[in-house]
């Protein structure tokens, strides 16, 4: 490729190019895993509640710094940012979707910053 | 098959692949945008067409695919992005687990077919019509979740191309940037169903927001680790502990 090793943003390369193709790869044998390979047994229990609850930790692990601080690594006082993570907060909670916790906060996140603009 | 349902109609191939393609229609109101939203996202933080392509043809799970986005600008190395994308998608063998008795006499092509496309929203229409279609071959079965599979995949490959012609145009008033950990907590928020779930959220959302100065991904990797021994020490408190029930309509990727 005839790019630089770093793109605009950033973004390098060559950590792209080693993780993705063994993330696809390592996401499709945890996608074959039961049905293809193992099938006959059921899994431990306790391992079976620790993968339940996988996702529960690393989603908020990942989204809380982000969420919280803002590109200094000061407290997050943008009111825009704020209001979106209150919307999220508050519908996801209420409705269990998704669906409508990404469009309220997003919704919140561009209201808010277009009226303060 | 002596006994077959009075009701249920027997399934051909046909019928199976057609049930699968309109069984998954209506959740891509929900995949196309957050197809969209990935391709901006990946645009925003100066991934080329190819990647965001690969990323979503190839990973094809949503919330690792933010993650790696994510990882990636902060300038993770690729065993960090590796490591926080296998774990948020643990939850494939968990589906995996359930598909199992379903689909485990279909024929090897047919299952790794299957496996190659299984998502959170394909499990879940899937689910549901092998539980009212009791009777079906397993090849059929294969053959429903494969077309609502491949549905599926097109439409997201396809948002994520158009997200990506859009996102290089959007003005930075946007704050894009901030899209990606608001859609985490959107994805977080339905899968915290009682005690432990909560409790896992609860001390991975402070861990990271403590470790934050570690370089990026250490922290999530150590925090999710005390989230998930917080929420089995809770969970340990009751023995008859209800078996995991993935909620999967709530979530996709």
């Amino acid at each position: 490729m005839d790019e630089p090793a770093l793109s605009a943003a950033g973004v390098s390369d060559l950590a792209f190019w080693i993780a993705v193709p063994a993330l696809a790869l390592g996401t499709f044998l945890l996608r074959y895993a039961l049905i293809g390979l193992i099938a006959d047994r059921p899994l431990p229990p306790t391992l079976a509640r620790a993968l339940e609850y996988v996702p529960a930790a690393v989603l908020p692990a990942l989204a809380a710094p982000l969420l919280l601080y803002d590109e200094t690594g000061a407290l997050q006082s943008d009111p825009a940012k704020l209001a979106a993570i209150a919307a999220t907060l508050a519908v996801g909670v209420a409705t269990r979707s998704l669906l409508w916790a990404l469009f309220a906060g997003l919704g919140a996140l561009w209201v808010i910053s277009a009226l303060l603009a | 098959m002596a006994q077959r349902r009075g009701a249920e109609k027997p399934v051909s191939m046909r019928s199976a692949i057609v049930a699968g393609l309109l069984g998954i229609l209506p959740t891509q109101a929900f995949v196309a945008p957050f197809g969209v939203l990935n391709g901006a996202i990946a645009a925003e933080a100066g991934l080329d067409l190819l990647q965001a392509m690969a990323l979503s043809g190839l990973v094809f799970a949503g919330a690792s695919q933010l993650s790696t986005i994510e990882l990636l600008s902060a300038g993770a190395p690729a065993v960090v992005i590796l490591a926080a994308g296998l774990a948020i998608n643990l939850r494939f063998t968990m589906y995996s687990a359930a598909l199992a008795p379903w689909l485990r006499s279909a024929p090897a092509p047919w299952r790794i077919g299957a496996a190659s496309v299984l998502v959170d929203n394909n499990f879940a229409v899937a689910v549901h019509w092998y539980r009212a279609h009791p009777s079906a071959a397993p090849r059929l079965r294969a053959a429903y979740f494969i077309a609502a599979g491949l549905l599926n995949w097109l439409v997201w490959i396809t948002a994520t191309w158009a997200g990506f012609a859009l996102g290089a145009t959007l003005p930075p008033e946007w704050k894009l940037e901030f899209a990606a950990p608001i859609a985490f907590l959107a994805m977080a928020l339905p899968l915290l169903r009682g005690r432990p779930a909560w409790t896992a959220a609860a001390v991975a959302t402070v861990g990271a927001a403590l470790l934050k100065d570690l370089p990026y991904g250490i922290g999530l990797l150590i925090a999710s680790a005390l989230g998930i021994g917080a929420a089995l020490l809770v969970d340990g408190a009751r023995p008859g502990a209800d078996e995991p029930a993935p909620d999967p309509e709530m979530t996709h990727g």
